[in-house]
């Protein structure tokens, strides 16, 4: 993944048009799922990565090419996604509808075509569920632990990408994952 | 006039009108291509663009004016280094840095407290 970012990120800084679109390719699923996971809302989510792209787009036409070089690119889409993420909940105060996890979910639909094991399938549906409750988290649990155990950055990545001291970032993933620990515990008793 | 100074005066007026627009997109988009012009451009359109409500739009127009070079009004950047926005607050620092000698150091030293990486990248090229 750190070659294809770097070769593609030597593709934009040469000529950013022709290849902007790769730039969809590769991170639209990866950002359409952290978003999702930070809405709980698949059309809020979709939004917000069309946004991310379209105001990263903006940036690179006007960052000096050796800057283009040395891009994070997942790191700064990420960032770029969580500010309109931000700006948005500024915005627009009604709650999300819970997201979509339901077997009829089209986003689901393109998952579970694969052919896979069942422990794997079974593996999956269990992420789907638990990414619905990290939606529900309060700010801040949710960025960090969305970022740290989704987006599988370090803690030291995720507190350089939201401008938090790493020990803040150690405290929210903690707190977070307990709240989600005991979300999910009182729903397993409530299934039994 | 040569006709070509024409069609970029007419270029001109097309975007500057387009800062008035309600899609953010279209007025950074503006901003970007009224800094291709150079001095063409009036200041005082990419001034008031400075303040606008859009973090894009706001850092498109820092480079906008880093483009005019020496004209650049340094003070009105340096200030931008303060936007609670990070992307304008890289951008300024950017700027800045490639605007050399005539950016003071200063204001980009008191940038290294809050982001070291982008420090490194913009400090000013002597």
């Amino acid at each position: 993944m750190e070659q294809q970012s770097r070769d593609l990120l030597a593709l934009l800084a040469t000529d950013l048009d022709g290849h902007f679109g790769q730039v969809i390719l590769v991170y639209q699923h990866r950002l359409l799922v952290f978003a999702l996971r930070q809405t709980g809302n698949a059309q809020d989510a979709e939004d917000i990565v069309q946004e991310t792209f379209q105001r990263a787009y903006q940036a690179l036409k006007n960052y000096p090419i050796a800057r283009i070089r040395t891009l994070h690119l997942q790191q700064w889409l990420y960032k770029i996604t969580l500010n309109v993420f931000r700006n948005r909940a500024r915005r627009i105060a009604p709650p999300s509808i819970p997201l979509d996890v339901s077997e009829e979910s089209p986003l689901l639909e393109l998952e579970d075509q694969s052919g896979e094991p069942a422990a794997e399938v079974s593996r999956r549906e269990w992420k789907h569920e638990l990414e619905r409750w990290v939606a529900t988290l309060p700010e801040p649990y949710r960025e960090a632990v969305n970022l740290h155990y989704f987006e599988e950055l370090s803690l030291r990545e995720v507190a350089e990408l939201l401008n938090q001291p790493v020990g803040t970032v150690k405290t929210n993933v903690h707190h977070g994952l307990q709240l989600l620990r005991r979300t999910l515990k009182t729903q397993v008793n409530e299934w039994r | 006039m040569e006709p070509r100074k024409d069609e970029q005066r007419s270029t001109i007026d097309h975007w500057l009108a387009a800062l008035d627009d309600s899609d953010w997109n279209t007025r950074a988009t503006a901003v970007h291509i009224l800094g291709e012009q150079g001095e063409l451009t009036p200041l005082e359109p990419l001034l008031a663009a400075l303040q606008d409500e859009d973090e894009s739009v706001r850092a498109a127009t820092i480079r906008a004016l880093g483009k005019r070079g020496e004209h650049a009004p340094v003070d009105q950047l340096i200030v931008s280094l303060s936007d609670p926005s990070w992307m304008v607050r890289e951008m300024a620092a950017l700027t800045l840095g490639e605007l050399g000698k005539r950016a003071p150091t200063e204001p980009l030293l008191d940038l290294l407290r809050t982001s070291t990486r982008m420090f490194l990248y913009a400090r000013p090229r002597r």
